[in-house]
C-alpha cells in the first residue's frame, strides 16, 4: 500500500466520519425534541426559544420575520436538514438571531482571544514534558526520577478548572478579601474585544496569566508521563543497547536514536488532545469570563441561537478531523512502517 | 504469574474470574501506594455509608440551619453567636388601660394568649412573656420570628377596630437608655441626627404592614402567621420612630437609611443580654366617630406562643453556605454520591466498551468490526460537553441524562484497546481448542476471553472513576448540572456563583475540592498499582 492510497483512504474515512457527526448534530439538537414531542414542530428548541421571547411585545413582529428568513417553518428533515448541511459544510453559518450579524464576523472578532490562549496552552505543556520526561528517564529510579513521575501523576489526575479555581481562591480571591491585595485579577472583569492601546494588552496578559498557570500546571503532567514512559520503554530496546555498547555515551544515543522514535506517539496524542481541548475550553473561558470562542458559543446555547451553535460545533468537529488527519500525514512522512503496513 | 497461567487452564468463567481478581489483589496489595489509595477510598466509602448517621439532616431539602455564611463551629471564637432557639409560651399581662365602657376578658395566659373585647370605648393592653432570653454571645447577625394569631368577631355583635402589634424588648439596653444616632442627609446639604432606641424593635404591626392605611386602626377578621427574617430592610422602615416623622420627604431619607442597619447586630442584640417579646393590642369602638362607624362592638384574639431563633454564626462541622445549609451535610451526601455514581457509570462505560471491543476485535477484518470502528471514530469525535449541555437544555437536566450522555460517548477509547487484546487472544490456543470443541462465537467470548481481559477490566474501571466524578462537577459548574442532586460539583458550583470567593468561605469551598483530590488521588493510586501488576511491562 503506497503512501498516497494510504493517506486518500484515511482522508474518505475521516470525511465520512466528519459527515455523519456534522449530521448526527442536527438531528440531536433539532430533529429528536420533535420527535420525543411526537413530532410536534413546536417542540423544536430553536422555536420555542424564540417563541419565548414574543412574551415582549416588541419582539412579537421580528419572531414571525425570523422564521420566515431562516425558514424555520419548513418541515426539519428533508428541507432544513439539506439546507443546514449544504451551508455548514461550505462554512456558510448564516447570520445570529440574536446578534444578527454575521456569525463569521462575531467568530472573528473573538478568535485572537481563543487562539492565543489554546495556542500556548497546547504547545507549552508539551514542551515542558518533553524536557522533564527526558531529564526523568535519565534519571530513572533515582529521587529526581520519583518526584517528577508523582507531581506529574498529581497534575494529570486534576483537571485544569480545578487548578484554575484553586489558584483563583489562592492568589486572587484570598488575597484580595484578606489583605487587600492581589496576585492575579479578580475574573470578574474581562478584558475588552478589540485591543486599542498598550494598558488594554497589558491588563489582558495580566487576565489570562492565571488561566495559563493552570493549564499548564494541569496539562503538563500527563505529557512528562507519557514521554517519561516512551524514553523508558525505547532505552530497552535492543537497539540502543547495541548504541552504547557501541560506546556512544547516554547524550548522544538519546539525541541521534531515541528522540526521532518518540516523534510519531506524540504526533498522534497531540492530535488526540485536540477533541479534548474543546472540551476544557468552554470550562475554562466560562469561570474565567474570557471573552472567547467558547463562551460566545455557550451564551449562544442558553438563548439557542442555533446558527451559532452549529458554527462552534462544526468548526470544532472539523478542526479535530483536519488535526487528525494531519496527524495521519506526518505519521506516514515521519514513520515509514505505517504506510507499509509492516 | 505462572501459577495463574496454570490454573487459567482448568478454570474457565466466573471462577476463573474470581480466582484472577483474587491473585491480582493479593499481588498489588503488596504495594505502599495501592494501600494509600484504598484506605483515601475506604474513608470516602465510610464517610458516605455513614452520611445519615453522621448528620441528622437532609441534603436534598435545602434545610436552613443557621444563619448564612456560619463559620465551623470549632474555628469561630466562643464569643461568635451560636443558634438559640426559644419559645415563649407563657405571657403576663403588664399594663391595661380601660377607657369607656369596655369589658376585657383574658380568657388564657399559657400556651399563647386569649384576650376577648366587648362594649363601646379605649382599651389597650401590653401583655409580655413571662421569662426573658438570656442571651451569652456576641450580636449574631440574623434572626427568625415566627408569630401567629387569629383576629375574630363575636357572632351577633358590631365590628371593631383593633391593632395588634408584636415588639422585641430588650430590657438592660432599656434600662440604660441606650440609641443609635443616625445622621440623615437633606437635600439642601444639611444633615439631621436620627435617635433611634436599640432596646425596642417591632416585628410585626397590623396597621403598618398594610401599606397605606389611613387609619391607626384595622377592621375586619385577620389570621396572621408570619415569619419575620432579620435583618429586613422593609421592616425596619415602618418602625413608628420612622413613620411618625411629619415631614414626608425627611421621612423619606430617613427610611432610605435605616433600612440599611441589620437590626438584629445594630440594634436589639449585644453581648450577655435578656430578650422578651411584647405584645400591644388595642381596641377601638366609638359609636360617636363619624369616621369609624362601631356599635356595640366585640373581638377575640388568641395569639400563639411566639417562637424565636436567634441564628448561629458558627455552626456545626464545616459551617453553612450562602443559604443556610449545611456543608457538612452536603459534603457527605457528597462522597456517597461521587462513590456510588463513579463505580456504577464507570462500570457500565467499561461493559460496553467491552462488548463492542470483543466483537469487533473476535470478529476483525469483517463487516461487523468495520461498522464498529466507525460507530468508534464517530462517537470519538463528538465532544462531550456541548452535547451534555444540549441533551441538559431539551431533556432536563437530571443526573441520569449527564450520565447518559458521558456513558454513551466515553466508551470508543476502551473499546478500541480491548479490540487490539481481543485480536491477540482470539488466535491463542485455548481458544483454538474451545472452537475446535465446537463452541459458539458468544460462548468463547464471554467463557474464554472476556475472563483473560478481567484485570485490564478492573484496571479500567479504577482509573476511570475519578473521570466520571470530575465530568459531573464541570458540568455543575458550567450551570448545567442537576441542580438537586446532592454531589460535590452542586457544593462547587454553589460556591463560586454565590460568592464564597468573595466573602472568604473556606468552610464552603475547601471540602468540595478536597473531597474530589482525596477521590482522584485514592483511584489513582490504587489504579497505578493494579497497572504495574497488569502490565508488567512498565515495570521499572
Amino acid at each position: 500500500m503506497g503512501a498516497g492510497t494510504f493517506i486518500a483512504k484515511t482522508g474518505v474515512r475521516l470525511l465520512g466520519t466528519y459527515l455523519v457527526v456534522v449530521m448526527l448534530y442536527f438531528i440531536v439538537v433539532r430533529v429528536l425534541p420533535v420527535v420525543a414531542a411526537g413530532g410536534n414542530m413546536a417542540a423544536d428548541p430553536l422555536l420555542a426559544a424564540l417563541r419565548r421571547t414574543a412574551e415582549d411585545p416588541r419582539f412579537s413582529l421580528w419572531i414571525e420575520e425570523t422564521i420566515r428568513r431562516f425558514g424555520l417553518d419548513r418541515p426539519l428533515v428533508p428541507d432544513q436538514l439539506l439546507v443546514y448541511l449544504s451551508r455548514v459544510l461550505v462554512f456558510d453559518f448564516g447570520i445570529s438571531v440574536y446578534t444578527q450579524r454575521p456569525v463569521l464576523d462575531e467568530i472573528a472578532i473573538r478568535l485572537p482571544y481563543t487562539l492565543s490562549f489554546y495556542t500556548i496552552t497546547t504547545i507549552m505543556p508539551i514542551v515542558i514534558g518533553f524536557y522533564l520526561g527526558i531529564i526523568a528517564a535519565k534519571n530513572r529510579g533515582r529521587p529526581l526520577d520519583t518526584a517528577i513521575v508523582q507531581t506529574s501523576i498529581i497534575s494529570n489526575m486534576l483537571p485544569g478548572w480545578l487548578t484554575l479555581l484553586v489558584i483563583y481562591y489562592a492568589l486572587a480571591y484570598l488575597p484580595r478579601v484578606t489583605w487587600g491585595t492581589y496576585i492575579f485579577p479578580l475574573p470578574i472583569r474581562p478584558p475588552e474585544i478589540g485591543i486599542k492601546d498598550w494598558e488594554q494588552f497589558r491588563y489582558l496578559l495580566w487576565y489570562m496569566s492565571p488561566m495559563l498557570l493552570a493549564a499548564l500546571i494541569a496539562w503538563s503532567g500527563g505529557w512528562i508521563y507519557y514521554i517519561r514512559q516512551l524514553v523508558v520503554s525505547e532505552m530497552g530496546q535492543d537497539y540502543v543497547t547495541t548504541a552504547l555498547a557501541k560506546g556512544l555515551d547516554e547524550r548522544t544515543t538519546l539525541k541521534k536514536h531515541v528522540i526521532p522514535n518518540l516523534r510519531p506517539p506524540i504526533v498522534i496524542s497531540l492530535a488526540y488532545t485536540i477533541p479534548g481541548i474543546f472540551g476544557g475550553a468552554i470550562i475554562f473561558e466560562i469561570i474565567a469570563n474570557w471573552p472567547g470562542i467558547a463562551y460566545f458559543a455557550y451564551q449562544a446555547l442558553l438563548n439557542w441561537d442555533f446558527p451559532v451553535m452549529a458554527a462552534f460545533f462544526v468548526i470544532s468537529s472539523f478542526l479535530t478531523v483536519v488535526s487528525l488527519f494531519v496527524a495521519e500525514i506526518v505519521l506516514v512522512a515521519v514513520d515509514p512502517r505505517v504506510r507499509t503496513g509492516g | 504469574m505462572a501459577r495463574a497461567a496454570g490454573t487459567a487452564k482448568i478454570k474457565t468463567g466466573f471462577s476463573l474470574t474470581l480466582t484472577r481478581l483474587a491473585e491480582i489483589l493479593v499481588l498489588v496489595f503488596r504495594k505502599r501506594t495501592a494501600i494509600i489509595g484504598v484506605s483515601l477510598m475506604a474513608i470516602l466509602a465510610i464517610l458516605g455509608g455513614l452520611a445519615p448517621v453522621l448528620t441528622p439532616y437532609s441534603p436534598a431539602i435545602r434545610e436552613v440551619v443557621a444563619g448564612d455564611f456560619a463559620a465551623p463551629d470549632w474555628a469561630a471564637p466562643p464569643d461568635v453567636a451560636r443558634n438559640i432557639r426559644k419559645t415563649f409560651a407563657d405571657f403576663r399581662v403588664e399594663k391595661r388601660v380601660v377607657d369607656g365602657n369596655v369589658k376585657v376578658n383574658i380568657v388564657r395566659t399559657s400556651g399563647g394568649f386569649e384576650v376577648v373585647f366587648e362594649g363601646e370605648g379605649y382599651a389597650s393592653l401590653l401583655i409580655v412573656t413571662k421569662e426573658q432570653l438570656h442571651y451569652p454571645y456576641g450580636p449574631a447577625r440574623s434572626m427568625d420570628v415566627r408569630i401567629a394569631f387569629n383576629a375574630t368577631y363575636l357572632e351577633g355583635k358590631g365590628e371593631a377596630w383593633y391593632n395588634v402589634e408584636t415588639v422585641l424588648v430588650n430590657p438592660d439596653l432599656m434600662e440604660r437608655g441606650e440609641k443609635v444616632s443616625l445622621e440623615v442627609p437633606l437635600p439642601d446639604g444639611r444633615n439631621i441626627t436620627l435617635e433611634i432606641p436599640r432596646w425596642t424593635y417591632s416585628l410585626y404591626d397590623i396597621v403598618t404592614t398594610r401599606v397605606g392605611w389611613i387609619y391607626t386602626y384595622f377592621r375586619g377578621p385577620l389570621r396572621v402567621s408570619a415569619p419575620v427574617v432579620l435583618p429586613s430592610a422593609v421592616r425596619n422602615m415602618v418602625q413608628p420612630y420612622v413613620t411618625s416623622i411629619p415631614d414626608p420627604a425627611l421621612r423619606e431619607r430617613a427610611r432610605d437609611r435605616v433600612g440599611a442597619i441589620n437590626a438584629a447586630k445594630e440594634l436589639i442584640l449585644e453581648r450577655d443580654t435578656r430578650i422578651y417579646v411584647a405584645v400591644n393590642v388595642t381596641y377601638y369602638c366609638n359609636p360617636m366617630d363619624f369616621m369609624m362607624q362601631c356599635r356595640n362592638g366585640a373581638l377575640r384574639v388568641s395569639y400563639a406562643p411566639v417562637s424565636l431563633w436567634i441564628k448561629g454564626d458558627a455552626f456545626g462541622v464545616l459551617g453553612t453556605t450562602a443559604y443556610g445549609n449545611d456543608v457538612w451535610t452536603q459534603f457527605l451526601y457528597g462522597a456517597r454520591s461521587a462513590v456510588v455514581f463513579g463505580l456504577i457509570v464507570a462500570t457500565v462505560t467499561t461493559l460496553v466498551a467491552l462488548v463492542f471491543g470483543l466483537v469487533a476485535g473476535y470478529r476483525a477484518g469483517t463487516y461487523t468490526d468495520h461498522s464498529i470502528t466507525l460507530l468508534t471514530d464517530i462517537v470519538y469525535f463528538i465532544p462531550t460537553i456541548p452535547l451534555v449541555m444540549v441533551v441538559g437544555l431539551v431533556f432536563g437536566r437530571t443526573l441520569w441524562n449527564i450520565f447518559a450522555v458521558l456513558i454513551a460517548l466515553s466508551w470508543p477509547g476502551g473499546a478500541r484497546i480491548i479490540r487490539q487484546w481481543t485480536m491477540t487472544l482470539r488466535s491463542s490456543l485455548y481458544v483454538e481448542a474451545a472452537k475446535a470443541l465446537g463452541a459458539s462465537e458468544w460462548r468463547i467470548m464471554i467463557k474464554h476471553i472476556a475472563p483473560q481481559l478481567v484485570p485490564y477490566l478492573a484496571y479500567r474501571i479504577v482509573m476511570s472513576v475519578p473521570g466520571v466524578v470530575f465530568f459531573e462537577a464541570a458540568i455543575q459548574l458550567l450551570g448545567f448540572g442537576d441542580p438537586e442532586a446532592a454531589t460535590w460539583g452542586r457544593i462547587i458550583n454553589e460556591a463560586y456563583y454565590q460568592g464564597a470567593f468573595l466573602m472568604n468561605a473556606w468552610w464552603w469551598i475547601i471540602p468540595p475540592i478536597a473531597g474530589l483530590i482525596m477521590l482522584a488521588a485514592g483511584f489513582v493510586l490504587f489504579g497505578m498499582a493494579l497497572d504495574e501488576i497488569v502490565n508488567p511491562r512498565l515495570r521499572r
